[in-house]
């Protein structure tokens, strides 16, 4: 899992800070889900690995977790973005799009160049 | 590289974090995995395919744990590496704090280590031999007294033969010291071979790596001589060739068959044993008739399986009433006891040992303290970094944590260095000739010495990392970031007579080498008493070497007193030789008691074994040194085959028969000693007595007789020689072999080496205390000395201002003085309850000296004082010399 690259991984942090805020609390197996849909498989080799991802971002305190009850009553951990959390979405996202209209820009010119 | 070593030392950390984290992602993933398969199953799929499939969505759990534990150190791990990094750097800006920490420390752990080594070497590892519980010692005597070593007394083969048949244990018997075998050859040598019974290998459960070891018949008298060698003279001797077994060697001039080879790590009864020989009564020094009574023997018994202690004494009492009939006197009268066999080996020795490890606890204690007041010291003037880090956003415990890795490292340094130390310690204590130390050659630094070692530095590392953290953690550190240096000064000024964390520390150092000095000098004083106790000759100077005669070729009193005749005759012609003679024991190494009638006072039962025989050829009491009190010493003529027995008396002797010497004499008296023989002998002289037991023990009766009546087997020679005895060793060597061929000395010692070894524990303790009680003041006054410099350095503003308002150098010097003074004082006052309570502990091994010696008591804490005074006035000069204005500048 550490052999992801740093942008993929640098993807899957933005878009779990971006589905938790987005859609308030939430247990690692919505997530999963969530993220699968947009994502159509593409970012998670499996659903476990997004546990190493939420890990890693409570261990920046970007988000925290709660043990709460799942849908199916189960006892489950919730997370929650952080105040901290959100500044780094606000701070990646612009980042982000900053880069994606270069990189679009860049390709829109190379054919007619 | 770097980052394969992080991911190495993550992955250990989080052995240490895992378990609640663990469990909470294992609950995490179960959540998961059933929501999983209830989705599955509604999208129509069977319970099994729907389990399969959440399986495969959810991936590797195992993989997923590990990854996820790697993740969880990786945070930890970076904050101590940064502590770590950031450690090492300051102390590299402070080389010189570093070094002295580390080596105050390298000085405490390694002590600590050695003396460790020692005692868990020799008091807490089992022995050496197979199921070493079952093994006991089987000796006459009582129980044992907490403190002192179990009373002993040795079995005769008569008494062990009366336990052979015991169903509780098998018993057997050794010669408790080695004996002199001479092997033949081109350069005879001289061996060291153990007499056992055969059973004694079995017992101890040792395996030949070749051959086989004895077989009962082998112990009876007549059977076909054997050997059983060791590893090491096989590998010696005979190169490591198998085929010395069944083969046969020359000992002693007579042919022994070589049956097995034991391993190079068995020893017993002693280190280092060459051979051991069956038959084990058959003593040289005594006759073959006496054997079976009177041959000391030590017996040694393993409890069958099953068999408890108590069920193996109740079996012994009852062999014990059997073998005392009533009315009937036996030379080793009195009760077997069973005593577990270590205690019998180490007990010696252990209140000792737990003395010196008590005493090397309090170097440490004192090392620490040293490098806690330095950590102090530079914590505080650290504290504005600190004040810094924390308005930054440190945590408290965060700077704690620092303050902590920093002192880890310190003292893991130190220890790595003290561990160097400990080694060379412990092989010097091995190899150490002063005093035979039971199971020496099992000492090494092992994995437990490791162990030991890393967790004192461990543990002094948290200890006293901490003392600095608590001294941060009491004002608020933004407070002493807005202190500045005068309000510090006045601070400290206003706690007036307050000693503070660091004074406690020095009062803590001078109480605990106060302890240490007072046992050194009351070592140090009982050991220039022994030296001093008069001896009854001078030893100084007098060489000795032990002459062992094979039986097989000087089976004759005949041939042995020629032998001793021509050596004496042959050594005193050696140049530089000033006089030599031969006697069968020096003092403290043994010798022959037996009993004996004086013609006019005739006793029905002549009794005991009270008296001790020495052989001497004439000439002996003038080599010596002995002075003759009444009448005559020995001359040639008296040792003459066919002359009239004559025999001369020390005056214990003299005054315990004749209470009224020396106004009564026994000269003209006859005495009958039916050990020699059985025709009265003449006593023609009284000489001085000797301390023939050690400096420590009363004379005790002795009687000398000319050689000619009953050569010994194994004797020594002694001489004095112009400038340097040793120098002659080679002549006489070659004297030896001009005789005899065949025939080689052992165990060149001079007279004084013996006597030190005779009291070789009280010379060890001594040196070995006076060793850490050095160590332990020079810390102490270090760090005295330390806490000065450091408090005037922190007063100097408060000086100038004392200064600028009239007080003078006097006054400043005194101010200074006094303030170590007064630390000092609570220290010796502390010290000398601790000194009262604990040189108790010294008491067997003191000599002539109380433990609570008033002097000692009074001349070691005052050279305390002095030594104080002498080290606080360096930084008291360097108060005086403040220059006030330059100060109030500041």
């Amino acid at each position: 899992m550490e052999h992801r690259s740093a942008i993929l991984q640098g993807t899957l942090d933005l878009m779990v800070l971006k589905t938790l805020d987005a859609m308030g609390p939430m247990h690692g197996y919505g997530l999963a889900r969530r993220i699968e849909q947009i994502s159509e498989d593409a970012l998670l080799v499996n659903q476990g690995t997004i546990y190493l991802c939420l890990i890693r971002l409570v261990q920046k305190r970007w988000i925290s977790a709660k043990w709460g009850t799942s849908e199916n009553n189960r006892k489950a951990k919730f997370y929650a973005i952080t105040k901290a959390g959100r500044k780094q979405l606000q701070a990646e996202a612009s980042n982000w799009e900053r880069l994606s209209g270069v990189i679009g820009r860049l390709l829109r010119l190379s054919p007619s160049a | 590289m770097w980052t394969a070593l992080l991911r190495l030392a993550s992955r250990l950390l989080a052995v240490f974090r895992h378990p609640q984290d663990d469990a909470e992602l294992d609950q995490e993933m179960e959540t998961h995995r059933t929501l999983l398969v209830e989705e599955y199953l509604r999208r129509g799929l069977s319970e099994d395919e729907a389990r399969r499939a959440a399986h495969v969505a959810l991936g590797n759990a195992t993989q997923l744990r590990e990854a996820h534990r790697e993740i969880r150190a990786v945070p930890l791990l970076e904050e101590i590496m940064r502590d770590l990094r950031y450690a090492l750097r300051g102390f590299c800006r402070q080389p010189a704090f570093t070094a002295v920490a580390i080596i105050t420390l390298a000085i405490g752990i390694g002590a600590n280590a050695a003396v460790f080594s020692i005692v868990h070497g020799i008091l807490m590892r089992p022995l050496a031999y197979q199921d070493p519980d079952a093994l006991v010692s089987v000796m006459r005597g009582g129980e044992r007294t907490p403190g002192q070593a179990p009373p002993a007394s040795w079995i005769s083969l008569r008494r062990w033969e009366s336990m052979r048949d015991a169903r509780s244990l098998d018993v057997g018997v050794y010669r408790p010291s080695f004996e002199d075998a001479i092997l033949g050859g081109r350069e005879p040598v001289v061996l060291r071979a153990a007499r056992v019974s055969a059973n004694v290998t079995g017992i101890l459960g040792v395996r030949p790596i070749l051959g086989r070891t004895f077989r009962a018949d082998e112990d009876a008298d007549g059977s076909a001589p054997v050997t059983v060698i060791s590893e090491r003279l096989w590998e010696r001797q005979f190169g490591r060739d198998p085929s010395i077994v069944r083969t046969t060697i020359t000992l002693g001039s007579a042919p022994y068959t070589v049956i097995g080879i034991l391993p190079a790590d068995f020893h017993f009864p002693d280190r280092d044993i060459d051979l051991w020989l069956p038959r084990p009564a058959s003593a040289s020094f005594i006759d073959k008739q006496y054997w079976a009574c009177c041959t000391p023997l030590m017996g040694i018994g393993r409890l069958r399986p099953g068999v408890t202690r108590q069920q193996a004494d109740a079996e012994i009492a009852v062999l014990n009433a059997r073998y005392q009939p009533a009315g009937q006197r036996l030379v080793d009268a009195g009760a077997v006891v069973l005593t577990p066999l270590k205690d019998r080996l180490v007990g010696p020795v252990d209140t000792m040992l737990w003395m010196l490890m008590a005493a090397v606890g309090f170097v440490l204690l004192i090392a620490c303290a040293n490098v806690a007041t330095l950590l102090m010291a530079r914590a505080t003037a650290r504290a504005r970094e600190f004040a810094v880090r924390s308005a930054l956003g440190a945590g408290r415990w965060r700077v704690i944590r620092q303050l902590v890795t920093e002192s880890v490292v310190l003292s893991m340094a130190g220890g790595a260095l003290g561990l160097a130390i400990a080694s060379l310690g412990v092989r010097a204590v091995a190899a150490m000739t002063l005093f035979d130390l039971p199971r020496a050659h099992e000492l090494s630094v092992n994995g437990t010495v490791l162990l030991w070692t890393t967790a004192i530095a461990v543990v002094t590392g948290v200890v006293f990392g901490t003392c600095p953290s608590v001294q941060l953690l009491k004002p608020s550190l933004i407070d002493r970031l807005r202190q500045s240096g005068a309000t510090e000064s006045e601070r400290r000024h206003r706690r007036g007579l307050r000693i503070g964390a660091r004074g406690t520390l020095v009062v803590a150092q001078v109480a605990l080498s106060l302890i240490l000095l007072i046992a050194a000098a009351l070592m140090g004083q009982t050991i220039t008493r022994l030296a001093r106790v008069d001896l009854g000759f001078p030893s100084a100077g007098l060489l000795t070497m032990r002459v062992p005669l094979p039986v097989a070729t000087y089976d004759t009193a005949e041939k042995r007193a020629r032998f001793f005749d021509d050596l004496v005759t042959r050594v005193q012609m050696i140049p530089g030789v000033r006089g030599a003679t031969v006697v069968r024991a020096l003092p403290t190494t043994g010798g022959l008691g037996t009993n004996l009638q004086i013609e006019s006072q005739r006793i029905a039962d002549p009794g005991r074994l009270g008296q001790m025989v020495h052989t001497v050829v004439p000439g002996y009491f003038e080599v010596v040194g002995q002075r003759v009190k009444q009448g005559r010493s020995f001359e040639a003529r008296d040792n003459i085959t066919g002359a009239p027995g004559v025999v001369v008396v020390n005056e214990t002797f003299a005054r315990k028969y004749w209470p009224a010497y020396p106004k009564t004499t026994p000269i003209g008296d006859r005495l009958q000693i039916p050990v020699v023989t059985i025709t009265w002998l003449e006593v023609v002289g009284v000489v001085a007595d000797v301390k023939h037991g050690g400096p420590t023990r009363e004379a005790d009766l002795q009687v000398y007789i000319p050689d000619r009546l009953y050569p010994p087997q194994v004797a020594f020679l002694a001489l004095r020689a112009d400038g340097d005895p040793l120098r002659t060793v080679d002549a006489v060597r070659a004297e030896v072999r001009a005789i005899d061929a065949n025939q080689s000395i052992t165990d060149i010692k001079m007279m004084d080496q013996i006597l030190e070894s005779a009291t070789g524990q009280q010379h060890l303790a001594a040196r070995v205390l006076g060793l850490f009680a050095m160590t332990g003041l020079l810390l102490a006054v270090i760090g005295l000395y330390g806490v000065m410099a450091y408090s005037v350095a922190q007063r100097t503003q408060e000086i100038g201002l004392r200064r600028a308002l009239g007080a003078g150098h006097g006054d400043v010097l005194w101010m200074v003085v006094g303030q170590g003074l007064r630390v000092t004082l609570i220290g010796l006052v502390c010290g000398l309850a601790g000194a009262y309570a604990s040189t108790r502990l010294l008491q067997s091994l003191l000599f002539e000296v109380s433990t609570t010696d008033a002097t000692t008591f009074v001349v070691v804490p005052a050279v305390f004082v002095v030594v104080t005074v002498l080290a606080s006035l360096i930084p008291a000069a360097r108060a005086a010399r403040i220059d006030p204005a330059g100060a109030l500048r500041m």
